[in-house]
């Protein structure tokens, strides 16, 4: 099977840019993980072809860019010594900030699971597919989340 | 765990929602309930983005540079010509060290960018390399709002002249002077770091490496 990756752009790109927006607050980078997360299908089109749900594909192709872009942020303000952008760490009255913050602490496999779940509102199961596991791994995932979170609200 | 409270608002997960807009396979179920639920047909009309996208940037291979190779083969053959124009020197190709060159495709032709070069927005780019031993390549770009991104992740070349790299890029709008930074390495390694320190200013040429910088300007 060919990818035809224009075409899937133009019908399907609205879900990554919508997702993009939401975890990451800002209008460029999520512009940016657009082009990305197309750009990455270019790249490896036998990601797509294994996967049952183009949909599903999207969807975790856009949380593991995010994630790792939320990750980013963070690093490289560690690395040039320099304070976060307020709008990207800080939590601020846009309540999702808090989250993104909060996001770029956790492993990348348990910040995937919180976002599914929380954010998109799925079940263990639909989690589980998604990232591969059992249901069983999701709750111990997101009971992770949860201990790294407290810790992290009460440091 | 306050902050990450559940906030979908819909009975049904934003996925399946998606899907069944998509026309995805969803169960019979799911479709039943949405059909019937007020919050879920709420919750999947928000998920619809009315507006245009951009442009895909990157463009798939098989729809452009048809006549790459053989422009690849005139540019070869014309290789005295001053081919970059280092922000910190001039590199000819004479020179021992690997270094790229961009091609861009404007309209249906495919040229080399010379050195200072006007391209415009909407054209496609990319890059080839040349080097004498197998290595590892990066494309940064600084576009002239000071925002840095990746052209090419860290790809594995052939040693060889005018090795393609394996993405093209379709240049934005944004009008100026755009400055381009190829690593060229022995080994894989992490280019975060380096667009980091070059939107932040702090780019300094990591050991070992070799670091190719040019520009061109897009109007």
């Amino acid at each position: 099977m060919t990818v035809d990756v224009e075409r899937l752009y133009r019908s399907h790109g609205q879900i990554v840019l919508r997702r993009a927006r939401t975890l990451l607050g800002s209008e460029p980078d999520a512009q940016e993980a657009l082009q990305e997360v197309f750009a990455s299908l270019l790249r490896a089109p036998d990601s797509l072809r294994s996967a049952s749900s183009v949909v599903g594909w999207l969807y975790q192709a856009t949380t593991h860019y995010c994630l790792n872009q939320l990750r980013n942020r963070r690093t490289g303000a560690r690395l040039l010594q320099v304070r976060p952008p307020p709008d990207a760490l800080a939590p601020s009255p846009e309540p999702l900030a808090e989250v993104r913050s909060l996001l770029s602490l956790l492993p990348d496999e348990v910040a995937a699971a919180v976002v599914y779940h929380h954010l998109d509102g799925m079940t263990h199961a639909e989690v589980a597919e998604l990232l591969g596991c059992s249901r069983r791994k999701v709750g111990y995932l997101l009971e992770r989340a949860g201990e790294s979170l407290a810790q992290a609200e009460s440091a | 765990m306050n902050a990450i409270a559940r906030t979908w608002p819909a009975c049904v997960s934003a996925l399946q929602l998606d899907k069944l807009r998509m026309g995805e396979s969803v169960s019979d179920e799911v479709r039943a309930h949405v059909a019937g639920c007020a919050k879920c047909g709420e919750a999947m009309k928000g998920l619809q983005l009315d507006e245009p996208l951009p442009a895909l940037r990157v463009v798939p291979l098989r729809r452009i540079w048809p006549r790459l190779v053989a422009g690849l083969s005139v540019a070869a053959a014309a290789s005295v010509l001053l081919v970059l124009r280092p922000i910190d020197g001039v590199r000819t190709k004479g020179e021992s060290g690997p270094f790229l060159e961009m091609y861009v495709q404007h309209l249906d032709l495919v040229r080399r960018v010379e050195p200072g070069e006007a391209v415009a927005a909407g054209d496609a780019i990319r890059f080839a390399a040349t080097s004498r031993v197998p290595s590892y390549v990066a494309v940064l770009s600084l576009d002239p709002r000071g925002r840095a991104s990746v052209y090419v992740p860290v790809t594995e070349v052939r040693a060889g002249r005018d090795v393609a790299l394996p993405i093209a890029t379709r240049l934005d709008a944004t009008v100026g002077e755009e400055r381009i930074v190829g690593v060229f390495y022995g080994q894989q390694f992490d280019l975060e770091p380096l667009r980091a320190a070059l939107e932040g200013g702090n780019f300094v040429e990591p050991g070992g490496c070799r670091v190719n910088r040019w520009s061109f300007v897009k109007r």
